[in-house]
Protein backbone atom coordinates (compact mmCIF):
# COMPACT_ATOMS: atom_id res chain seq x y z
CA UNK A 1 0.00 0.00 0.00
CA UNK A 2 1.59 3.81 -0.87
CA UNK A 3 1.13 4.65 2.58
CA UNK A 4 2.84 8.03 1.94
CA UNK A 5 0.09 9.40 -0.68
CA UNK A 6 -2.76 8.00 1.40
CA UNK A 7 -1.61 9.56 4.40
CA UNK A 8 -0.99 13.03 2.10
CA UNK A 9 -4.79 12.56 0.96
CA UNK A 10 -6.38 11.95 4.22
CA UNK A 11 -4.61 14.83 5.83
CA UNK A 12 -6.28 16.97 2.88
CA UNK A 13 -9.68 15.62 2.96
CA UNK A 14 -9.30 15.87 6.97
CA UNK A 15 -8.49 18.96 6.92
CA UNK A 16 -10.89 20.32 4.14
CA UNK A 17 -13.86 18.78 6.27
CA UNK A 18 -12.79 20.35 10.20
CA UNK A 19 -11.67 23.50 9.34
CA UNK A 20 -14.27 25.67 10.13
CA UNK A 21 -14.38 27.77 6.61
CA UNK A 22 -15.72 31.27 7.08
CA UNK A 23 -18.32 30.75 3.96
CA UNK A 24 -20.04 28.07 5.75
CA UNK A 25 -20.89 30.20 8.22
CA UNK A 26 -23.86 33.06 8.41
CA UNK A 27 -26.04 33.88 5.36
CA UNK A 28 -25.76 31.52 2.40
CA UNK A 29 -25.65 32.32 -1.16
CA UNK A 30 -27.82 29.42 -2.86
CA UNK A 31 -26.52 27.26 -6.06
CA UNK A 32 -29.61 25.99 -8.14
CA UNK A 33 -31.74 28.70 -6.36
CA UNK A 34 -32.49 26.64 -3.68
CA UNK A 35 -28.96 24.42 -2.34
CA UNK A 36 -27.01 26.45 0.42
CA UNK A 37 -23.45 26.33 -1.05
CA UNK A 38 -22.20 25.13 2.57
CA UNK A 39 -24.39 22.23 2.38
CA UNK A 40 -23.50 21.35 -1.39
CA UNK A 41 -19.53 21.49 -0.21
CA UNK A 42 -20.07 19.31 2.52
CA UNK A 43 -22.43 16.76 0.08
CA UNK A 44 -19.10 16.78 -2.59
CA UNK A 45 -16.88 16.37 0.57
CA UNK A 46 -18.72 13.11 1.89
CA UNK A 47 -18.92 12.08 -1.58
CA UNK A 48 -14.98 12.63 -1.85
CA UNK A 49 -14.43 10.46 1.38
CA UNK A 50 -16.45 7.39 0.24
CA UNK A 51 -14.60 7.29 -2.82
CA UNK A 52 -11.20 7.56 -0.77
CA UNK A 53 -12.74 5.06 1.94
CA UNK A 54 -13.35 2.76 -1.01
CA UNK A 55 -9.76 2.81 -3.12
CA UNK A 56 -7.81 2.17 0.40
CA UNK A 57 -10.03 -0.30 1.04
CA UNK A 58 -9.50 -1.92 -1.97
CA UNK A 59 -5.94 -1.35 -1.79
CA UNK A 60 -5.42 -2.95 1.40
CA UNK A 61 -7.27 -6.12 0.52
CA UNK A 62 -4.73 -6.32 -2.38
CA UNK A 63 -1.80 -5.36 -0.54
CA UNK A 64 -3.06 -8.69 2.09
CA UNK A 65 -3.50 -10.87 -0.60
CA UNK A 66 -0.50 -10.04 -1.89
CA UNK A 67 1.75 -10.27 1.47
CA UNK A 68 -0.35 -14.23 1.94
CA UNK A 69 0.87 -14.90 -1.58
CA UNK A 70 4.40 -13.83 -0.51
CA UNK B 1 -59.58 -1.86 16.66
CA UNK B 2 -57.62 0.79 18.40
CA UNK B 3 -54.80 1.67 15.97
CA UNK B 4 -52.24 2.29 18.36
CA UNK B 5 -52.98 -1.48 20.05
CA UNK B 6 -52.61 -2.69 16.06
CA UNK B 7 -49.34 -0.98 16.01
CA UNK B 8 -48.20 -2.37 18.89
CA UNK B 9 -49.27 -5.76 17.99
CA UNK B 10 -47.13 -4.98 14.74
CA UNK B 11 -43.84 -4.06 17.10
CA UNK B 12 -44.16 -6.75 19.29
CA UNK B 13 -44.54 -9.23 16.32
CA UNK B 14 -41.47 -7.95 14.60
CA UNK B 15 -39.58 -8.55 18.51
CA UNK B 16 -40.93 -12.27 18.73
CA UNK B 17 -40.44 -12.67 14.85
CA UNK B 18 -36.40 -12.06 15.83
CA UNK B 19 -36.35 -14.26 18.75
CA UNK B 20 -37.22 -17.12 16.98
CA UNK B 21 -34.52 -16.20 14.43
CA UNK B 22 -31.98 -16.23 17.53
CA UNK B 23 -33.70 -19.08 19.07
CA UNK B 24 -32.95 -21.35 15.86
CA UNK B 25 -29.88 -19.48 14.69
CA UNK B 26 -28.69 -20.50 18.54
CA UNK B 27 -29.65 -24.34 18.57
CA UNK B 28 -26.85 -24.40 15.63
CA UNK B 29 -24.37 -22.57 17.40
CA UNK B 30 -24.05 -23.43 20.77
CA UNK B 31 -21.84 -21.32 22.72
CA UNK B 32 -19.26 -23.45 24.53
CA UNK B 33 -16.51 -21.03 25.35
CA UNK B 34 -15.96 -17.39 26.27
CA UNK B 35 -14.11 -16.37 23.24
CA UNK B 36 -17.41 -17.90 21.44
CA UNK B 37 -19.70 -16.33 23.16
CA UNK B 38 -18.16 -12.82 22.82
CA UNK B 39 -16.13 -13.16 19.84
CA UNK B 40 -17.95 -15.48 17.47
CA UNK B 41 -14.58 -17.53 17.47
CA UNK B 42 -13.26 -14.73 15.58
CA UNK B 43 -14.82 -15.73 12.64
CA UNK B 44 -17.27 -13.59 11.15
CA UNK B 45 -17.51 -13.31 7.02
CA UNK B 46 -17.21 -10.44 5.22
CA UNK B 47 -20.60 -10.71 3.79
CA UNK B 48 -22.12 -10.50 7.93
CA UNK B 49 -19.35 -7.95 9.32
CA UNK B 50 -20.13 -5.03 7.77
CA UNK B 51 -24.23 -5.52 8.52
CA UNK B 52 -23.43 -6.07 12.00
CA UNK B 53 -21.25 -2.89 12.13
CA UNK B 54 -24.01 -0.80 11.18
CA UNK B 55 -26.26 -2.45 13.17
CA UNK B 56 -24.04 -1.61 15.94
CA UNK B 57 -23.26 1.74 14.83
CA UNK B 58 -26.05 2.70 13.97
CA UNK B 59 -28.46 2.87 16.90
CA UNK B 60 -32.04 4.77 17.88
CA UNK B 61 -30.23 8.17 16.88
CA UNK B 62 -30.75 7.67 13.22
CA UNK B 63 -34.28 7.51 13.68
CA UNK B 64 -34.76 9.70 16.74
CA UNK B 65 -31.16 11.41 18.08
CA UNK B 66 -30.56 12.48 14.52
CA UNK B 67 -33.55 14.03 13.13
CA UNK B 68 -34.13 15.77 16.43
CA UNK B 69 -30.20 17.25 16.20
CA UNK B 70 -30.83 18.56 12.35
CA UNK B 71 -34.46 19.95 13.78
CA UNK B 72 -32.39 21.70 16.54
CA UNK B 73 -28.99 22.95 15.34
CA UNK B 74 -29.79 22.78 11.52
CA UNK B 75 -27.17 21.44 8.78
CA UNK B 76 -24.67 21.40 11.13
CA UNK B 77 -24.71 18.66 12.60
CA UNK B 78 -24.01 17.31 9.19
CA UNK B 79 -20.56 16.77 11.09
CA UNK B 80 -21.14 13.87 12.23
CA UNK B 81 -20.77 12.18 8.88
CA UNK B 82 -18.06 14.24 8.00
CA UNK B 83 -15.71 13.01 10.67
CA UNK B 84 -16.86 10.31 11.47
CA UNK B 85 -15.98 8.55 7.99
CA UNK B 86 -12.27 8.56 9.53
CA UNK B 87 -13.70 5.31 11.59
CA UNK B 88 -13.58 3.64 8.70
CA UNK B 89 -9.44 3.98 7.95
CA UNK B 90 -8.96 3.32 12.10
CA UNK B 91 -10.68 -0.17 11.29
CA UNK B 92 -8.40 -0.80 8.36
CA UNK B 93 -4.83 0.06 9.95
CA UNK B 94 -5.61 0.14 13.80
CA UNK B 95 -8.24 -2.43 13.33
CA UNK B 96 -5.90 -4.81 11.20
CA UNK B 97 -2.97 -4.34 13.32
CA UNK B 98 -4.89 -5.09 16.70
CA UNK B 99 -6.36 -7.91 15.21
CA UNK B 100 -3.35 -9.31 13.96
CA UNK B 101 -1.97 -9.19 17.94
CA UNK B 102 -5.38 -10.60 19.14
CA UNK B 103 -5.02 -13.88 17.38
CA UNK B 104 -1.08 -14.30 18.31
CA UNK B 105 -1.58 -13.03 22.43
CA UNK B 106 -5.39 -13.90 22.83
CA UNK B 107 -6.71 -10.69 23.34
CA UNK B 108 -10.23 -10.44 23.69
CA UNK B 109 -10.91 -6.71 25.05
CA UNK B 110 -8.80 -3.54 25.07
CA UNK B 111 -8.14 -4.30 28.55
CA UNK B 112 -6.56 -7.20 27.53
CA UNK B 113 -4.52 -5.38 25.06
CA UNK B 114 -3.51 -2.70 27.51
CA UNK B 115 -2.29 -5.10 29.89
CA UNK B 116 -0.21 -7.04 28.00
CA UNK B 117 1.50 -3.54 26.45
CA UNK B 118 2.43 -2.02 29.35
CA UNK B 119 2.42 -4.61 31.55
CA UNK B 120 -0.15 -3.02 34.17
CA UNK B 121 -3.27 -3.97 36.13
CA UNK B 122 -3.87 -0.50 36.42
CA UNK B 123 -3.81 0.67 32.70
CA UNK B 124 -6.12 -1.82 32.31
CA UNK B 125 -8.56 -1.79 35.21
CA UNK B 126 -8.79 2.05 34.15
CA UNK B 127 -9.86 1.96 30.75
CA UNK B 128 -11.83 -0.89 31.35
CA UNK B 129 -13.83 1.04 33.98
CA UNK B 130 -14.20 3.68 31.24
CA UNK B 131 -15.16 2.19 28.60
CA UNK B 132 -18.05 -0.09 30.31
CA UNK B 133 -19.38 3.15 31.99
CA UNK B 134 -19.31 4.95 28.52
CA UNK B 135 -20.75 2.21 27.07
CA UNK B 136 -23.36 1.87 30.24
CA UNK B 137 -24.65 5.42 29.39
CA UNK B 138 -24.46 4.62 26.16
CA UNK B 139 -26.84 1.46 26.33
CA UNK B 140 -29.01 3.34 28.96
CA UNK B 141 -30.00 5.93 26.33
CA UNK B 142 -31.11 3.16 23.71
CA UNK B 143 -33.61 1.73 25.75
CA UNK B 144 -34.72 5.14 26.02
CA UNK B 145 -34.68 5.46 22.46
CA UNK B 146 -36.87 2.44 21.99
CA UNK B 147 -39.33 3.02 25.01
CA UNK B 148 -39.72 6.77 23.46
CA UNK B 149 -40.47 5.11 19.58
CA UNK B 150 -42.84 2.51 21.35
CA UNK B 151 -45.07 4.26 23.41
CA UNK B 152 -45.56 7.21 20.78
CA UNK B 153 -46.54 5.12 18.09
CA UNK B 154 -48.51 2.83 19.85
CA UNK B 155 -50.41 5.94 21.33
CA UNK B 156 -49.17 5.31 24.81
CA UNK B 157 -51.36 1.93 24.59
CA UNK B 158 -47.64 0.85 26.39
CA UNK B 159 -46.37 3.24 28.98
CA UNK B 160 -42.99 4.05 29.11
CA UNK B 161 -42.02 2.63 31.91
CA UNK B 162 -43.45 -1.11 30.48
CA UNK B 163 -42.17 -0.41 27.24
CA UNK B 164 -38.78 -0.14 28.65
CA UNK B 165 -39.52 -3.34 30.45
CA UNK B 166 -39.79 -5.12 26.79
CA UNK B 167 -37.00 -3.53 25.53
CA UNK B 168 -34.62 -4.95 28.13
CA UNK B 169 -36.40 -8.50 28.60
CA UNK B 170 -36.32 -8.85 24.48
CA UNK B 171 -32.41 -7.65 24.51
CA UNK B 172 -31.89 -10.33 27.58
CA UNK B 173 -33.40 -12.99 25.61
CA UNK B 174 -31.56 -12.17 22.61
CA UNK B 175 -28.15 -11.87 23.92
CA UNK B 176 -28.68 -14.75 26.67
CA UNK B 177 -29.95 -17.67 23.93
CA UNK B 178 -27.48 -16.15 20.78
CA UNK B 179 -23.86 -15.11 21.85
CA UNK B 180 -22.27 -13.46 19.41
CA UNK B 181 -22.85 -15.75 16.93
CA UNK B 182 -26.32 -15.92 17.00
CA UNK B 183 -26.35 -11.73 17.37
CA UNK B 184 -24.43 -11.58 14.74
CA UNK B 185 -27.21 -13.37 12.44
CA UNK B 186 -29.59 -10.85 14.30
CA UNK B 187 -28.06 -7.80 13.43
CA UNK B 188 -27.56 -8.41 9.91
CA UNK B 189 -31.01 -8.54 9.33
CA UNK B 190 -31.99 -5.71 11.35
CA UNK B 191 -29.57 -3.75 9.43
CA UNK B 192 -31.12 -3.92 6.34
CA UNK B 193 -34.18 -3.39 8.43
CA UNK B 194 -33.06 -0.14 9.20
CA UNK B 195 -31.48 1.07 6.14
CA UNK B 196 -35.19 0.52 4.19
CA UNK B 197 -36.45 2.30 6.93
CA UNK B 198 -34.77 5.07 7.00
CA UNK B 199 -35.39 5.84 3.34
CA UNK B 200 -39.08 5.09 3.71
CA UNK B 201 -38.94 7.85 6.94
CA UNK B 202 -36.90 10.29 4.91
CA UNK B 203 -39.91 9.83 1.80
CA UNK B 204 -42.62 10.45 4.02
CA UNK B 205 -41.12 13.52 4.97
CA UNK B 206 -40.65 14.91 1.98
CA UNK B 207 -44.07 14.04 0.03
CA UNK B 208 -46.27 16.56 2.03
CA UNK B 209 -43.41 19.45 1.85
CA UNK B 210 -43.37 18.93 -2.05
CA UNK B 211 -39.68 17.13 -2.13
CA UNK B 212 -35.96 18.34 -1.58
CA UNK B 213 -35.97 21.51 -3.04
CA UNK B 214 -39.43 23.14 -2.17
CA UNK B 215 -37.96 21.82 1.59
CA UNK B 216 -35.24 24.10 1.05
CA UNK B 217 -37.09 27.21 -0.39
CA UNK B 218 -39.59 26.95 2.43
CA UNK B 219 -36.14 26.17 5.56
CA UNK B 220 -35.01 29.21 3.62
CA UNK B 221 -37.50 31.11 4.46
CA UNK B 222 -39.38 30.26 7.86
CA UNK B 223 -35.96 29.41 9.50
CA UNK B 224 -32.71 30.50 6.89
CA UNK B 225 -30.10 30.24 10.60
CA UNK B 226 -31.43 26.32 9.93
CA UNK B 227 -28.86 26.10 6.71
CA UNK B 228 -25.11 26.91 7.71
CA UNK B 229 -22.74 27.35 11.09
CA UNK B 230 -23.31 27.52 13.73
CA UNK B 231 -26.74 26.74 14.21
CA UNK B 232 -29.78 28.66 15.49
CA UNK B 233 -28.62 28.09 19.20
CA UNK B 234 -25.20 28.88 17.90
CA UNK B 235 -23.85 25.73 19.04
CA UNK B 236 -21.68 24.82 16.24
CA UNK B 237 -18.85 27.54 16.72
CA UNK B 238 -15.78 26.96 14.53
CA UNK B 239 -13.61 25.37 18.11
CA UNK B 240 -17.06 23.04 18.39
CA UNK B 241 -17.11 22.20 15.13
CA UNK B 242 -13.25 20.87 14.70
CA UNK B 243 -13.31 19.26 18.54
CA UNK B 244 -16.23 16.79 16.36
CA UNK B 245 -13.63 15.97 14.00
CA UNK B 246 -11.35 14.66 17.00
CA UNK B 247 -14.14 13.36 19.56
CA UNK B 248 -16.10 11.94 17.14
CA UNK B 249 -13.69 9.31 15.51
CA UNK B 250 -11.58 8.09 18.30
CA UNK B 251 -14.77 8.37 20.02
CA UNK B 252 -16.83 5.76 18.23
CA UNK B 253 -14.12 3.84 17.45
CA UNK B 254 -12.55 3.15 20.85
CA UNK B 255 -16.70 2.23 21.82
CA UNK B 256 -15.94 -1.19 22.63
CA UNK B 257 -19.01 -2.48 20.93
CA UNK B 258 -17.20 -1.04 17.63
CA UNK B 259 -14.15 -2.07 18.08
CA UNK B 260 -14.85 -5.66 19.43
CA UNK B 261 -16.18 -5.88 15.54
CA UNK B 262 -12.10 -5.73 14.25
CA UNK B 263 -11.43 -9.21 16.49
CA UNK B 264 -14.45 -11.12 15.42
CA UNK B 265 -13.30 -10.20 11.38
CA UNK B 266 -12.61 -13.57 9.68
CA UNK B 267 -10.09 -12.02 7.22
CA UNK B 268 -8.70 -8.69 6.17
CA UNK B 269 -11.57 -8.70 3.33
CA UNK B 270 -14.22 -9.21 6.30
CA UNK B 271 -12.23 -5.90 7.97
CA UNK B 272 -12.42 -3.96 4.69
CA UNK B 273 -15.78 -4.55 3.89
CA UNK B 274 -17.09 -3.36 7.35
CA UNK B 275 -14.94 -0.37 7.03
CA UNK B 276 -16.99 0.25 4.27
CA UNK B 277 -20.05 -0.16 5.70
CA UNK B 278 -19.22 2.72 7.56
CA UNK B 279 -19.56 5.43 5.55
CA UNK B 280 -22.08 4.26 3.02
CA UNK B 281 -24.58 3.95 5.51
CA UNK B 282 -23.68 7.67 7.41
CA UNK B 283 -24.27 8.58 4.43
CA UNK B 284 -27.53 7.48 3.83
CA UNK B 285 -28.67 7.96 7.47
CA UNK B 286 -27.26 11.49 8.29
CA UNK B 287 -25.97 13.14 4.87
CA UNK B 288 -29.43 12.63 3.49
CA UNK B 289 -32.64 11.08 5.55
CA UNK B 290 -32.57 12.72 8.96
CA UNK B 291 -31.73 15.89 7.27
CA UNK B 292 -34.90 15.65 5.03
CA UNK B 293 -36.41 14.35 8.38
CA UNK B 294 -35.82 17.27 11.02
CA UNK B 295 -36.03 19.94 8.58
CA UNK B 296 -39.34 18.35 7.49
CA UNK B 297 -40.15 18.38 11.21
CA UNK B 298 -39.82 22.51 10.94
CA UNK B 299 -41.99 23.23 8.24
CA UNK B 300 -44.93 19.99 9.45
CA UNK B 301 -45.01 20.28 12.92
CA UNK B 302 -45.75 22.54 15.55
CA UNK B 303 -43.40 22.62 18.51
CA UNK B 304 -46.27 21.58 21.24
CA UNK B 305 -46.74 18.63 18.90
CA UNK B 306 -42.86 17.69 19.20
CA UNK B 307 -42.16 18.27 23.02
CA UNK B 308 -39.17 17.31 23.01
CA UNK B 309 -36.66 17.27 19.68
CA UNK B 310 -35.81 13.49 19.49
CA UNK B 311 -39.93 12.65 18.93
CA UNK B 312 -39.99 14.38 15.58
CA UNK B 313 -39.91 11.24 13.72
CA UNK B 314 -42.53 9.40 15.42
CA UNK B 315 -44.76 12.25 15.82
CA UNK B 316 -44.18 12.85 12.07
CA UNK B 317 -45.01 9.24 11.23
CA UNK B 318 -48.02 8.85 13.57
CA UNK B 319 -49.53 12.25 11.62
CA UNK B 320 -48.34 11.73 8.08
CA UNK B 321 -48.57 8.30 7.27
CA UNK B 322 -51.17 5.60 7.82
CA UNK B 323 -50.91 3.90 11.33
CA UNK B 324 -49.21 0.64 10.06
CA UNK B 325 -46.03 2.41 8.14
CA UNK B 326 -45.91 4.28 10.97
CA UNK B 327 -45.64 1.54 12.84
CA UNK B 328 -43.19 -0.38 10.00
CA UNK B 329 -41.01 2.25 10.32
CA UNK B 330 -40.62 2.14 14.31
CA UNK B 331 -40.13 -1.65 14.30
CA UNK B 332 -36.97 -0.37 12.29
CA UNK B 333 -35.77 2.06 14.33
CA UNK B 334 -36.48 -0.46 17.38
CA UNK B 335 -34.45 -2.86 15.19
CA UNK B 336 -31.74 0.01 14.88
CA UNK B 337 -31.88 0.00 18.76
CA UNK B 338 -32.02 -3.25 20.09
CA UNK B 339 -29.07 -4.29 17.88
CA UNK B 340 -26.87 -1.81 19.39
CA UNK B 341 -28.23 -2.52 22.29
CA UNK B 342 -27.10 -6.17 21.83
CA UNK B 343 -23.52 -5.69 21.04
CA UNK B 344 -23.01 -3.16 24.04
CA UNK B 345 -24.66 -5.53 26.38
CA UNK B 346 -22.06 -8.43 25.18
CA UNK B 347 -19.11 -5.87 25.51
CA UNK B 348 -20.00 -4.45 29.19
CA UNK B 349 -20.25 -7.90 29.74
CA UNK B 350 -17.36 -9.16 28.46
CA UNK B 351 -15.71 -6.38 30.61
CA UNK B 352 -16.78 -6.30 33.56
CA UNK B 353 -16.66 -10.55 34.08
CA UNK B 354 -13.18 -10.93 31.92
CA UNK B 355 -11.70 -7.86 32.58
CA UNK B 356 -12.26 -6.84 36.26
CA UNK B 357 -14.32 -9.74 38.28
CA UNK B 358 -11.78 -12.50 36.59
CA UNK B 359 -8.79 -10.41 36.77
CA UNK B 360 -6.55 -12.45 38.54
CA UNK B 361 -8.13 -15.95 37.98
CA UNK B 362 -8.66 -16.06 34.11
CA UNK B 363 -8.01 -19.56 33.32
CA UNK B 364 -8.35 -20.69 36.44
CA UNK B 365 -11.98 -21.05 36.37
CA UNK B 366 -14.18 -23.64 34.43
CA UNK B 367 -15.74 -22.69 31.03
CA UNK B 368 -19.34 -23.58 32.21
CA UNK B 369 -18.53 -21.26 35.15
CA UNK B 370 -17.15 -18.51 33.22
CA UNK B 371 -19.97 -19.00 30.80
CA UNK B 372 -22.64 -18.62 33.94
CA UNK B 373 -20.47 -15.66 35.31
CA UNK B 374 -20.83 -14.13 31.88
CA UNK B 375 -24.70 -14.54 31.72
CA UNK B 376 -25.02 -13.47 34.75
CA UNK B 377 -23.58 -10.17 34.61
CA UNK B 378 -25.27 -10.06 31.14
CA UNK B 379 -28.53 -9.85 33.13
CA UNK B 380 -27.16 -7.39 35.65
CA UNK B 381 -25.79 -4.67 33.55
CA UNK B 382 -29.21 -4.92 31.39
CA UNK B 383 -31.21 -4.31 34.31
CA UNK B 384 -29.07 -1.43 35.91
CA UNK B 385 -29.63 0.23 32.43
CA UNK B 386 -33.12 -0.23 32.44
CA UNK B 387 -33.12 1.56 35.70
CA UNK B 388 -31.38 4.24 34.60
CA UNK B 389 -33.62 4.41 31.24
CA UNK B 390 -36.96 5.12 33.81
CA UNK B 391 -35.54 9.15 34.19
CA UNK B 392 -34.82 9.80 30.85
CA UNK B 393 -33.08 13.26 29.76
CA UNK B 394 -34.55 15.18 26.87
CA UNK B 395 -32.63 14.73 24.27
CA UNK B 396 -30.41 11.61 23.87
CA UNK B 397 -27.58 12.41 21.37
CA UNK B 398 -26.46 15.29 23.54
CA UNK B 399 -26.00 13.05 26.77
CA UNK B 400 -23.95 10.18 24.76
CA UNK B 401 -21.71 12.79 22.75
CA UNK B 402 -20.69 14.79 26.14
CA UNK B 403 -20.33 12.01 28.23
CA UNK B 404 -19.89 9.04 25.97
CA UNK B 405 -17.76 9.54 23.57
CA UNK B 406 -15.86 11.92 25.46
CA UNK B 407 -14.76 9.68 28.00
CA UNK B 408 -14.17 6.81 25.67
CA UNK B 409 -11.93 9.35 23.17
CA UNK B 410 -9.19 9.44 26.54
CA UNK B 411 -8.18 6.21 25.57
CA UNK B 412 -6.59 6.92 22.02
CA UNK B 413 -3.51 7.81 23.09
CA UNK B 414 -2.16 5.26 25.00
CA UNK B 415 -3.63 2.94 22.60
CA UNK B 416 -2.73 4.16 19.31
CA UNK B 417 1.17 5.47 21.13
CA UNK B 418 1.50 2.02 22.66
CA UNK B 419 1.01 0.46 19.20
CA UNK B 420 3.15 2.63 17.03
CA UNK B 421 5.54 4.14 19.18
CA UNK B 422 8.06 1.77 20.79
CA UNK B 423 8.98 3.99 24.04
CA UNK B 424 5.56 4.62 25.09
CA UNK B 425 6.00 3.70 29.12
CA UNK B 426 3.34 2.49 31.45
CA UNK B 427 3.91 5.47 33.35
CA UNK B 428 3.17 7.75 30.72
CA UNK B 429 0.03 6.06 29.42
CA UNK B 430 -1.47 5.71 33.01
CA UNK B 431 -0.64 9.53 34.18
CA UNK B 432 -2.02 10.67 30.40
CA UNK B 433 -5.16 8.62 30.44
CA UNK B 434 -5.60 9.71 34.38
CA UNK B 435 -5.31 13.17 33.59
CA UNK B 436 -7.30 13.23 30.37
CA UNK B 437 -10.14 11.67 32.41
CA UNK B 438 -9.74 14.11 35.39
CA UNK B 439 -9.60 17.20 33.42
CA UNK B 440 -12.97 15.92 31.25
CA UNK B 441 -15.13 15.24 33.64
CA UNK B 442 -14.13 18.04 35.95
CA UNK B 443 -14.29 21.11 33.69
CA UNK B 444 -17.61 19.02 32.69
CA UNK B 445 -18.57 19.56 36.30
CA UNK B 446 -17.39 22.40 37.10
CA UNK B 447 -19.25 23.46 33.84
CA UNK B 448 -15.91 25.63 32.35
CA UNK B 449 -14.65 26.06 29.01
CA UNK B 450 -10.92 27.32 29.42
CA UNK B 451 -9.83 30.36 26.75
CA UNK B 452 -13.51 29.28 25.53
CA UNK B 453 -12.61 25.74 24.41
CA UNK B 454 -14.27 22.75 25.51
CA UNK B 455 -12.99 20.61 28.52
CA UNK B 456 -12.61 17.70 26.02
CA UNK B 457 -9.75 19.30 24.17
CA UNK B 458 -7.77 20.16 27.07
CA UNK B 459 -8.07 16.68 28.82
CA UNK B 460 -7.04 14.96 25.54
CA UNK B 461 -4.29 17.43 24.55
CA UNK B 462 -2.90 16.87 27.91
CA UNK B 463 -3.45 13.58 28.11
CA UNK B 464 -1.07 12.93 24.65
CA UNK B 465 1.41 15.62 26.27
CA UNK B 466 1.89 14.21 29.06
CA UNK B 467 1.93 10.41 27.69
CA UNK B 468 4.72 11.29 25.61
CA UNK B 469 7.11 13.45 27.98
CA UNK B 470 6.57 10.91 30.66
CA UNK B 471 7.24 8.43 28.41
CA UNK B 472 10.48 10.17 27.15
CA UNK B 473 11.84 10.59 31.30
CA UNK B 474 10.83 7.03 32.53
CA UNK B 475 12.05 3.85 31.34
CA UNK B 476 10.30 0.57 30.48
CA UNK B 477 9.52 -2.25 33.28
CA UNK B 478 10.58 -5.73 32.87
CA UNK B 479 7.08 -6.87 31.42
CA UNK B 480 5.92 -3.88 28.98
CA UNK B 481 6.36 -4.96 25.46
CA UNK B 482 8.30 -3.35 22.73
Amino acid sequence: MNHKLIGIIFVILYLLGAVPFAFTEGAQAYLFGWLPLSLAYWWVLMIVNLIFVLWVCKRFVESSKEEEEE
Amino acid sequence: MNTGILSLGIIMFYLIAMLVITVLNGRKKKQKSAEGFFLANRGVSSVLLPLTMIAAMQSTFAFLGAPGMYYTHGVSYIAIVLSQVWVALMVVYFGNKIRKLAIKNGYMSLGDYFQDRYDSKYIKVFASCVSVLMTMVFLAMQYVGNARAMSIVSGDAISYQWAILVSVIFSLLYVLIGGAGGVVLLDAVQAIILLLGIVVAAWIALVPVGGIQELFHQVAETAPELLSRPGPKGTYTGKYWFMQFIVLPFGIWLCPHVWMKSLMAKDENALAKSAISIPVSQILIYGFATLFIGFAGHLLLTPEQIGAADNVLPVMMTIHSKWFIAALVMAAAIAAGISTINAMLLVSSQIVSQDLILLNKKGMISEKKNMLLSRTIVLVIAAVCGVIALNPPETLVQIVQDVAYTGLAQLAPAFLLGLYWKKCTRMGAACGMTAGIVILFATRILNVQPLGWPGFMWGFFTNILLTVLISLVTSKGNGERA
